[in-house]
Formats: C-alpha cells, sequence, structure tokens
C-alpha cells in the first residue's frame, strides 16, 4: 500500500506519505511526531464527526440540527445518513438531548444541537 | 418616553450576543437589537462542529455555541429586540438617537450612550466578482445555500459547481454531496485554497471532490434554470485563458468568493475605515474614528474563528460600557503602522497612555515558512515573536502590552520578516 495524505495536525500541513502494511507502516513527509500518529489513524481507521439535521413537525422550524454522540469510521457515514434521515422531531428539546439511540445498532446515539421548543397543549 | 440605554448593540450574532454579556457585566443597561427572530447570526446555520475549541476548551456545533451564549444573555438584564432593523443614527447629547423598525412597535426611536456594531459580514455576490449574462435560478452564495439546506430544509440543486474555495464553500461541498447532490468540483482562481487545510482535507479529500486552483467561472448558461458554466484556466494575472474553456453541466452554481464587513449604517457619520479590512479603523479599545462608537466581530474585519469573534465582542462591549461611566482619559490617538509581510493588522491605532494586554489580529500577506513577528517603536523592540507557517487564510493573533509603549515616543511600527534568510 502506498498512499499520499495531507496531515492536519496543525496549520503547516504537511504531505505525508504512507506505505507498508497494517502493523508495519512507514510514514515519511512529516515534520513532526503529531503527523505520525495523524497518519496511522488516517490510514487505519479514519474517524469523523457527522453532523446533519433532521426533519420536525415544528411550523417555523422545520430542521433541527444533530450530530452523533462521538466520532465513527468515515466509511460508515452513507449508512448513519440514511438511518438520521428517518428520524422526525415533534418535541420540545435543547442541545444535548437526545434524539435517537444506538444507531445501526453501533452504540451511537443522535444528538441535538439545537433548540426546539413546541407550545404545551 | 423614549427608552434609553447605556450600551446598544447593533446584532446579536457571536459578537454582539459576547458584547451585550461583557457590557451588562460592567453595569450598563443594554439593549441588543437583532433583525432576525433569533439571536446566534450566522451560527445557526453552521451545523458543523469545530467552534469553541479557545472559547470553552470543547468542540462544538455552530448552534451549539450560540445556544451557550444565548443562555447568558438571557441569565442578565439585556433588553433583547428581535426582527428589529436599525435605520438611523445621529449623535445627540454625547450618545445617539437611534431609529428602529420592527413589526411591533412600527417605527421607534432609542437613546443610546454609546454602541457596539456588531453586524457581522456579508458574501460576496456572482456580480461583485463580474459574472454577469442572464440570471437563471439556481446560482446562490454559500452561506445562502447553507441557509436552505441547514434551516429550510431544502436543496438548492442535484448537480452542483462550487466557485471559490472559501470556508463555508468547502463545508457546503460536504453538506451537499451527504444530502445526495453529485459536486462535479471546486474551482478557485488563486494558486493557493482560501479555506483551511483541515476542511480541504475533511470536506473535499474525504469525499473525493476535486478542487482546481487557477481555474474560475466565466460564463453562465441557462435562461430560467442554469445548465451549465464554462470553466477556464487562468494566468499568472487571473486573466481568463480563451483556449482553455470548457463546459460543466450543472443545476447550481455556489459562490464562495469572500466576504465582506457590513458597515454601511456607518457610512453617514463618516467613520473611517481601513480599505483592506473593509471594517472601520479602530484603537485598542475597538472603538472607531467615532468617539462613542465601537466595532467587533466580522463587521471589524472578517474573522476564521468564531472564538475570535467573541473575544472581539467581549472586548468591545466592555469598553463601550465604561465609555458612558467614566471618559477614558485620550492623551494621543496614533496609528499603528505594518511593514513587511502584513495583509492587515487589527487595531490600527492606539489611544496613549494605556495599561493591560490586548490581542493584535494580523494576517500575512503570502505564506510564510519561518517567520518573525516584531513590534518596534523607534529602534526599541517592544515584542519579538517566532512564527511558523503562517498563512493568509489563517489569521494570526499576539497579545501585547500597552504599558511598553511610550505614549510620548514614535509611531510604532509591526512587521513580519522572513527568519535567517529562510524563502517564504
Amino acid at each position: 500500500m502506498h498512499k499520499n495524505i495531507t496531515c492536519i495536525a496543525c496549520p503547516r500541513g504537511c504531505l505525508l506519505t504512507v506505505s507498508g502494511e497494517a502493523e508495519d507502516l512507514i510514514i515519511s513527509g512529516n515534520e513532526c511526531r503529531k503527523g505520525i500518529e495523524y497518519g496511522r489513524q488516517e490510514i487505519l481507521e479514519p474517524l469523523r464527526m457527522l453532523t446533519t439535521t433532521v426533519r420536525t413537525t415544528h411550523p417555523v422550524y422545520t430542521r433541527l440540527p444533530v450530530r452523533l454522540s462521538r466520532e465513527v469510521p468515515l466509511e460508515q457515514i452513507p449508512e448513519f445518513m440514511k438511518v438520521i434521515n428517518q428520524v422526525c422531531v415533534s418535541r420540545t428539546c435543547i442541545p444535548g438531548d437526545v434524539m435517537a439511540v444506538n444507531l445501526l445498532e453501533s452504540e451511537v446515539d443522535l444528538i441535538a444541537t439545537g433548540e426546539l421548543y413546541y407550545e404545551k397543549g | 418616553m423614549k427608552q434609553e440605554y447605556d450600551v446598544v448593540v447593533i446584532g446579536a450574532g457571536p459578537a454582539g450576543l459576547a458584547a451585550a454579556v461583557a457590557a451588562s457585566d460592567k453595569g450598563a443597561t443594554v439593549c441588543l437589537a437583532e433583525r432576525e427572530e433569533r439571536m446566534g447570526g450566522i451560527l445557526k446555520q453552521c451545523i458543523h462542529d469545530g467552534f469553541g475549541l479557545i472559547r470553552f476548551k470543547e468542540k462544538l456545533t455552530g448552534p451549539e455555541y450560540a445556544w451557550r451564549y444565548e443562555n447568558m444573555v438571557k441569565e442578565r438584564p439585556v433588553d433583547f429586540l428581535s426582527r428589529t432593523f436599525l435605520t438611523t443614527m445621529k449623535p445627540e447629547n454625547g450618545g445617539f438617537d437611534l431609529s428602529f423598525v420592527n413589526p411591533e412597535k412600527g417605527v421607534f426611536s432609542v437613546y443610546a450612550g454609546s454602541l457596539v456594531m456588531a453586524m457581522g459580514c456579508r458574501e460576496r455576490t456572482d456580480r461583485q466578482i463580474f459574472l454577469h449574462g442572464e440570471r437563471p435560478s439556481g446560482i446562490f452564495t454559500a452561506g445562502q445555500a447553507q441557509d436552505f439546506i441547514n434551516l429550510k430544509g431544502y436543496m438548492p440543486g442535484h448537480k452542483c459547481v462550487i466557485l471559490g474555495s472559501g470556508d463555508i464553500g468547502l463545508i457546503m461541498a460536504r453538506r451537499l454531496t451527504l444530502e445526495g447532490a453529485e459536486v462535479q468540483g471546486v474551482y478557485e482562481i488563486g494558486s493557493e485554497p482560501s479555506g483551511l487545510t483541515r476542511n480541504i482535507v475533511q470536506c473535499l479529500e474525504d469525499y473525493n471532490i476535486p478542487l482546481q486552483l487557477e481555474t474560475t467561472v466565466t460564463e453562465i448558461h441557462g435562461y430560467d434554470r442554469l445548465e451549465g458554466v464554462t470553466i477556464c484556466r487562468v494566468d499568472k494575472n487571473k486573466i481568463p485563458r480563451r483556449e482553455t474553456a470548457v463546459r460543466i453541466d450543472c443545476d447550481c452554481l455556489i459562490l464562495s468568493v469572500g466576504l465582506i464587513p457590513e458597515n454601511d449604517i456607518l457610512k453617514p457619520l463618516s467613520v473611517k475605515m481601513d480599505p483592506v479590512t473593509k471594517g472601520p479603523v479602530v484603537d485598542q479599545n475597538l472603538e472607531t474614528s467615532f468617539p462613542g462608537i465601537f466595532s467587533c466581530g466580522n463587521a471589524l474585519h472578517v474573522n476564521d474563528l468564531v472564538d475570535y469573534v467573541s473575544e472581539s465582542g467581549h472586548l468591545a462591549g466592555e469598553r463601550a460600557a465604561l465609555y458612558g461611566k467614566k471618559k477614558i482619559q485620550v492623551k494621543r490617538r496614533i496609528t499603528l503602522n505594518t511593514a513587511g509581510n502584513i495583509q492587515y493588522a487589527v487595531p490600527q491605532n492606539l489611544t496613549l497612555p494605556a495599561k493591560g494586554t490586548v490581542p493584535l489580529f494580523f494576517r500575512p500577506l503570502r505564506s510564510m515558512g519561518k517567520g518573525v513577528a516584531i513590534l518596534k517603536q523607534g529602534e526599541r523592540i517592544i515584542l519579538k515573536k517566532n512564527l511558523n507557517w503562517l498563512k493568509p487564510s489563517e489569521m494570526n493573533r499576539l497579545p501585547i502590552d500597552l504599558s511598553l509603549i511610550d505614549p510620548d515616543g514614535m509611531t510604532p511600527v509591526f512587521s513580519l520578516e522572513n527568519r535567517e534568510g529562510v524563502h517564504a
């Protein structure tokens, strides 16, 4: 395997070259140690936070912003989008509220990042 | 009777929220006026994360960051006027007569002892980058597209081209892809991307969206709906090379071609403006050339971190509250000159004598590997700091100790030079 990636551990943005196999990765192009850790994680399992919105039944605020409870593997993001797009909110919530649990049975929850207010009754 | 406040803050985005909190904490009576219904400004639609690493030591999304500040405002005796637009401001008895309009009260006036201008910035449009021709639907600024998707739940298009590599454009490239649109590419006229490297990696590379530098859109096709654009490579002088023209089919063009501080309301008062930042010229208290008018956040200069926006809002709010209470002893307002590889530095002026430490924000003109920032007064060095990997797209912050500046001395000069003969 041989791959070029840009390190984002600091603003410098070294162009890393990663070669070798899983247990025996060779990382070059890095100007500091941060590059090695970043390169390793990026090759073995790049993790990303997913933020998106879900539908609501609210008459004015028709979308609620949400995020996942933790970072997930980049390649799974499209699957997470599919299940999140099934969610529809119809209750008052504030940032931090859990809107759906255990998405894709991966113990990752869906967390509200915005506020939504429904009049009672 | 006309309502009177010590401080009136215009705009309830991150700068205005911080200003209202800080002014209230200094004991001022505060009114916070916002043209939209809710507080938070642009943060409401910035649903991605990465906000607040400096201010809260946490990685928050835009709405979460805004919510924290909104609560701080609500915990304090701040009068919040929503859906309220400032139409005119007139100097009166050392303060300002403000004329507002909103749906509840119609046109009404408020008296302000001092003012914090926190109007934020506007996006440059297709006309401002000389993209003329037909006006089909399907051409949006990145922030407009973000508003449609994230707040209203509408897709601006299905086959998109992004012009400009500003951060919002990069973030929208990812957002559109996640929502099922096809992003054909991001085209940037400059030789370097204008967004943060982090966004190039996580918004474009993650989703295999091509970024083409030294390329721009030269033609719009379509009459009712956008049908395509012509892209061209540009030469060194950014002049399109006709022989490289290629037509790309798309139904949506998203522009991320720069932000301009929003300061039209200051024009009638002849507030001195900085031609580079497009914001007012301020001193270390963020006071403009018009006494009692303070400026902060993206209205002052376009920031890349909201944490810095809050910091400047806090400073402006605090100083605006002091303005009404006690006269700051002004001895001399002098220019802080810049030299070397500096695009701009804020504050542009210093009011002396002064104590305390204030942040100096600056951007380099060109990328620089190893640089040294020097603040000098005559031959005396006030501050010297080595800085690495500077880029025009990433703003720098340096704290300066004002007590080290001699109020009767020469004009201080802030410069950024190459270190040890290393080339940029």
